[in-house]
């Protein structure tokens, strides 16, 4: 069964199609058009995902979590571990994108950042926690990452698709002919969503439309949305006293927190009554700023 | 003219009919809404794969009918495909445990194989990007399971 696993994986990637040479013109500049395409409604966008394209999105993702653990440290508090899992995978069962597991973990890092990586892979470092006051603010934290999964940003930016149906399909055959070359230009664009996820950031767009999506995802999952602007807002005001632990890659807090006040004014959020679990997560978040 | 007037309530019907989309329940459950608002009364509780027809759409919700009921849903939690099965290159091996954070002898192995490359691969891919598999692993392993969420959200925020 290892074996058969193992030429899955191998196959899956084999098949991953890496337009290589059009990410690397493209990346900076995704086109405006392209822009808006993915800023459309969800319900709008055709879905052409393939079971293939979604082995090739784990695979690509497994790849990029193996990177981010190489550089922060995994916190070994099982407990701990365990509650942040059931807060996100609550989350999950509300989303979208139900057909992949989730899988959560705390990096033991005082820098205040969530990441996630394309197939349900999702970080949070002990310095957001700490951030932190309630469960509801955990949970908007991993619902704006929970977002960028369901919406495909790192995976549209860098365009994996497996490569049937492609119109890179002619890639697909050339980079099927050589391992070492496929798994060379794989490496490639692994370094390429790191080095979105560490140094460029998402673009503007996706995180504007993370915050939305998450915003959606905390009610309706039952957690009390205006969580989300009251860590951002908390945030804001603490870094200001320690610039050193902020985060790079999203943009300026305040870009978002006027985002999200239109939203919740037009949906009529804050008049929610929806709880923030404050008490549940004083019980397990111990750290204390 | 009686004809005129057949032929055109026909074409109308046709054409009714063919606006008709079919949408799917892709989230685990949906809630049915009486109102586009989270603050409005639920009419009935939605499952992962159901299908329902579309009626009209907002700007966040839509409009949907289903057997008899009719009301509101998240844009968010619907897609236009039926829903995939649950897609992993990783064993099925803790979906179905209720105590799915627990270990087995077998797990790194099994995890190994997954990782799109082979096991001598993997310690150069590890060597020189300073990936960590082994973090990796246990990071799969802390998986919880379905039916644990939502035993937890049942809990409704109590220990």
């Amino acid at each position: 069964m290892n074996r058969i696993r193992a030429m899955d994986s191998l196959i899956s990637l084999k098949n991953v199609v890496i337009t290589l040479a059009l990410t690397a013109l493209t990346l900076p500049l995704v086109s405006h058009a392209e822009q808006s395409f993915r800023t459309r409604a969800h319900i709008d966008q055709q879905l052409t995902a393939s079971t293939d394209d979604i082995k090739a999105e784990i695979n690509f993702g497994r790849n990029i979590a193996a990177r981010i653990l190489g550089r922060l440290p995994l916190l070994k508090d099982e407990k701990l571990t365990r509650y942040v899992n059931l807060v996100g995978k609550s989350l999950a069962l509300h989303s979208a994108r139900t057909e992949i597991d989730y899988y959560f973990a705390i990096l033991d890092s005082s820098h205040v950042n969530a990441y996630s990586a394309p197939g349900g892979y999702i970080f949070i470092t002990t310095g957001a926690l700490m951030q932190m006051e309630d469960e509801a603010e955990l949970a908007a934290v991993l619902a704006h990452e929970i977002a960028h999964i369901t919406e495909k940003h790192i995976v549209n930016t860098l365009k994996i698709k497996a490569n049937d149906n492609s119109t890179t399909a002619g890639i697909g055959q050339i980079l099927g002919a050589s391992t070492n070359t496929t798994k060379a230009i794989f490496t490639q664009v692994v370094d390429k969503a790191i080095n979105i996820l560490f140094e460029q950031g998402y673009q503007h767009q996706d995180e504007i439309s993370a915050d939305s999506v998450g915003l959606e995802l905390l009610a309706t999952t039952g957690y009390d949305p205006m969580a989300l602007p009251r860590y951002l807002s908390r945030l804001q005001n603490n870094l200001r006293e320690h610039p050193d632990n902020a985060s790079s890659t999203h943009p300026p807090t305040q870009a978002r927190l006027t985002n999200l006040t239109a939203i919740i004014e037009a949906d009529q959020l804050h008049t929610l009554a929806l709880p923030k679990a404050t008490d549940r997560f004083k019980h397990y978040v111990t750290y204390t700023k | 003219m009686k004809k005129i007037a057949l032929i055109f309530i026909a074409l109308s019907f046709f054409a009714t009919a063919q606006a008709e989309e079919t949408l799917y329940i892709h989230a685990n459950t949906a809630k049915l809404m009486s109102e586009p608002s989270f603050k409005s009364d639920v009419v009935k509780i939605l499952a992962r794969g159901e299908a329902i027809t579309l009626v009209e759409k907002n700007k966040k919700w839509i409009k949907i009918r289903h057997n008899n009921n009719i009301g509101w849903l998240s844009k968010l939690l619907v897609k236009n495909q039926p829903p995939l099965n649950k897609t992993s290159l990783l064993s099925n091996r803790d979906s179905d445990l209720s105590e799915s954070s627990r270990r087995r002898a077998s797990t790194h192995t099994t995890t190994a194989a997954a990782r799109g490359l082979r096991q001598d691969g993997r310690v150069r891919e590890s060597d020189t990007n300073n990936a960590n598999f082994d973090a990796l692993s246990e990071m799969e392993e802390n998986k919880v399971s379905d039916h644990d969420a939502i035993e937890f959200l049942k809990l409704n925020n109590k220990l």
